[in-house]
């Protein structure tokens, strides 16, 4: 197994290059509008509540990843059945976020380029990356979430000269109920998402600090994913409603002097170095979490299959954009809760059960 | 044992191989040449003259020509610099397609910077004929839009003054705006971003062709209304830049105002400040339009002494009134045709959303009953190189 340590300041990016992830290419929740900014803020409180859930969990079980958890609080059996669970979960995240770079990279520059084409070199970098351990993922993760973040930060200038405050106005107008669902789905995806990291907690090396990084990282996502989008809706306007990938085509009006214009490429580095980091550590957790639950020695030889695995799945789980959409905006709420809120709910409830009767027992 | 290292090898070897092909093949598989691309930098719109869909032209730049033409060379069969061409089909995109029947290269839309709309299809609905080039990835959103009276064809085919692409010239028509500000330059973008809010009407700058010295050229012309998505009207240059003040959209040009008994003075805008509210009081929509304004004197026609603080004040006053009146006049026509070509009804939308939810319904009716405030603060700051008309005076005892 992965003997590897990464630092609590790693975990703090890693997390916040987990959480930008996919969702910065395909928003959900941009009916709100204006008010994205609201919604992405909402749903970071509700992110950090099921952060909450997992860490309490984890406390109990300090230095045992999740599949570990299971099998201490349910047995071989049902702890194993529920690992299955996730490891469907983790998945299903892996490649619908293949699916969605491919997608975006379809209908923006690579038009013509066969999917194969796209998926395959991705794969096999993020298999390689993968089997070199999570040490070598929390590094090479280190220079992108900070290119990302920089450029981020260089777009806020960029955007000055077109950017219309006005646009982010009025504040609230859709009904409360529209606005709790859309912001349970920022909280489910991608802040829920995060639940991923219950497989990575147990390599940090400094285990006090854990709690302190993950909060930390998924505030560092929220701020920047709420800057970007901010930036969008400002500088779109209620236009940003009708476009698929409105984070990506607010890059394209940008026009200083005739000279900074065609910036496209920001967007795209920005997504393809985050999806690349989410993308491994969805493989990394499916590829550990296999291992483990079928007692393997390594998990390294299962890179390759369960990458192939992520390809497949990629090409499959969506078969066209409108059914993705629909899915994030009509099932991924209930679909991811299950994930990051009822599972680890029962797990943490029978864990305090029996807890007790254990205590009870001994004297 | 030495057998199987090579072996080794060689599997290695083979691999790496593989996975560099494959890194190599995730390459853009629609990448073109530059020599094998007709680069469009005008289109028109035009519904077909025969069954429904859409002609659309293009002007196709020849690029050697350019460069020949600015060595002076010249030459007996010289080429145009761009040619012109015209297909059909029942859809934009199906058209743009067919143009390859007579293009033998494909057509590049990325580099395209204006589109000129006829007025059938603006009368048509303008959105349907548009649609494609937000959807196409490689049309831009900054391409300008202009309204055209004649075939967009002829305004893409017309001599360009000085320059020798028209659709060009066209760019730098539309760059220099702020010269008299009498204009107002739409983008795809805006044209999209006003089109999606509920009670904002549309604008488009006007573009014919006028005969000088037989040579077709180019003529800004007004400004048409779009309400929801079709051609219902036209302002004049006076009523444009009664708009523009109002969007705040003044960056420059000039204002001539009468001055009392005879002659005129002719100022020079420096900038213009707006702040406007719109308010739902008494059943009415009250709507308060300040406006500050810096200006020079840049010419006059009487042979009086404009210098003196006490002229400014009055020459401040005379501008005051003349911005009023061309704010006004766009009032008059926008609530003659209808249409809250100001956003009014955006404002309120954004301030205040839940009067704007019961007023939106009708808020036609409410635009054209709306109560209009207008404050003006004029201010004469600079005289030019002289302070008054070269004539002789008098001492002053």
């Amino acid at each position: 197994m992965d003997q590897g340590r990464i630092s609590a300041g790693q975990l703090t990016l890693l997390v916040m290059s987990f959480t930008i992830g996919s969702w910065i290419v395909l928003p959900t929740g941009l009916q709100s509008g204006q008010n994205i900014w609201l919604i992405i803020l909402f749903g970071l409180g509700g992110g950090m509540f099921f952060a909450c859930l997992g860490l309490l969990l984890y406390r109990r079980f300090p230095g045992k990843n999740l599949f570990e958890i299971h099998e201490l609080v349910f047995g071989p059996v049902i702890g194993k059945f529920f690992s299955l669970l996730y490891l469907w979960f983790f998945l299903q995240t892996g490649g619908g976020t293949l699916g969605v770079f491919v997608t975006m990279l379809k209908s923006t520059v690579f038009t013509a380029t066969p999917d194969l084409a796209l998926l395959v070199p991705w794969v096999i970098i993020v298999i390689y990356g993968c089997r070199r351990g999570i040490e070598v993922i929390a590094r090479s993760n280190q220079p992108l979430i900070l290119a990302t973040v920089g450029l981020i930060l260089i777009s806020i200038l960029l955007v000055l000269n077109i950017f219309e405050a006005d646009n982010l106005l009025p504040f609230l107008d859709k009904p409360f109920s529209r606005i709790a669902w859309d912001a349970l789905g920022v909280a489910v995806f991608p802040f829920g998402q995060g639940v991923i990291f219950m497989m990575i907690l147990p390599r940090v090396n400094r285990q006090q600090k854990v709690a302190g990084a993950v909060f930390g990282g998924l505030i560092g996502a929220g701020l920047v994913l709420m800057i970007i989008q901010s930036l969008a809706v400002g500088v779109l306007g209620k236009v940003a409603e009708v476009l698929v990938f409105p984070t990506y085509e607010f890059y394209r009006i940008i026009d200083i002097a005739q000279v900074l214009t065609r910036l496209e490429l920001i967007p795209l580095l920005n997504f393809l170095t985050m999806g690349f980091i989410k993308i491994m550590l969805c493989l990394y957790a499916l590829a550990f979490g296999t291992a483990q639950l079928f007692n393997l020695r390594t998990y390294r030889p299962l890179a390759i299959p369960i990458g192939v695995l992520l390809l497949v799945v990629a090409r499959r789980i969506f078969p066209s954009v409108s059914e993705h959409m629909r899915y994030f905006e009509e099932v991924q709420p209930y679909y991811g809760l299950f994930f990051c809120l009822v599972l680890p709910l029962i797990t943490l409830g029978t864990a305090l059960l029996r807890g007790r009767a254990r205590r009870e027992m001994a004297p | 044992m030495a057998d199987d290292r090579r072996k080794n090898r060689i599997f290695r070897g083979s691999l790496g191989l593989l996975l560099l092909s494959l890194v190599l093949s995730g390459g853009c598989w629609d990448r073109r040449e530059l020599e094998t691309l007709a680069v469009v930098t005008g289109m028109g719109l035009n519904y077909a003259a025969q069954g429904d869909g859409y002609e659309v032209a293009f002007q196709i730049v020849r690029a050697a020509q350019l460069q020949s033409a600015s060595g002076g060379a010249g030459g007996g069969g010289e080429l145009k610099p761009v040619w012109i061409l015209r297909s059909t089909g029942p859809t934009v995109f199906e058209a743009v397609r067919n143009a390859t029947f007579q293009s033998s290269r494909r057509l590049f839309l990325s580099h395209n910077q204006v589109l000129i709309i006829s007025e059938a299809v603006a009368k048509g609905g303008l959105l349907p004929a548009l649609e494609f080039f937000v959807r196409d990835h490689e049309p831009r959103n900054t391409q300008w839009l202009l309204l055209t009276p004649d075939e967009p064809v002829e305004i893409l085919d017309a001599a360009a003054g000085l320059e020798r692409v028209s659709a060009l010239a066209i760019v730098d028509l539309m760059k220099q705006y702020q010269l008299t500000s009498k204009i107002k330059p739409v983008y795809l973008a805006d044209y999209i971003k006003t089109r999606i809010e509920k009670t904002t009407a549309n604008t488009l700058p006007i573009i014919r062709i006028y005969e000088t010295a037989g040579k077709k050229e180019l003529l800004l012309d007004g400004t048409a209304i779009l309400k929801e998505d079709r051609l219902v009207g036209f302002l004049d240059h006076k009523e444009t830049r009664g708009l523009l003040w109002v969007l705040g959209e003044v960056r420059g040009g000039v204002i001539t105002v009468d001055l009392p008994g005879g002659g005129k003075a002719t100022f020079e805008i420096f900038d213009a400040i707006p702040k406007v509210k719109v308010e739902f009081k008494e059943g009415r929509v009250q709507v308060k339009i300040e406006i500050k304004e810096r200006a020079g004197l840049g010419a006059q026609t009487t042979y009086a002494d404009l210098s003196t603080p006490e002229q400014f004040k009055k020459l401040e006053n005379l501008q005051t009134k003349a911005i009023e009146d061309e704010i006004r006049a766009a009032l008059a026509k926008a609530k003659a045709y209808k249409a809250d070509i100001f956003g009014f009804g955006e404002y309120l939308y954004k301030h205040d959303h839940r009067t704007w939810q019961r007023l939106q319904k009708e808020w036609e009716r409410y635009f054209v009953d709306a109560q209009v405030e207008i404050k003006i603060e004029a201010m004469v700051e600079e005289l030019g190189l002289v302070t008054r008309p070269a004539t002789y005076r008098e001492l002053r005892k």
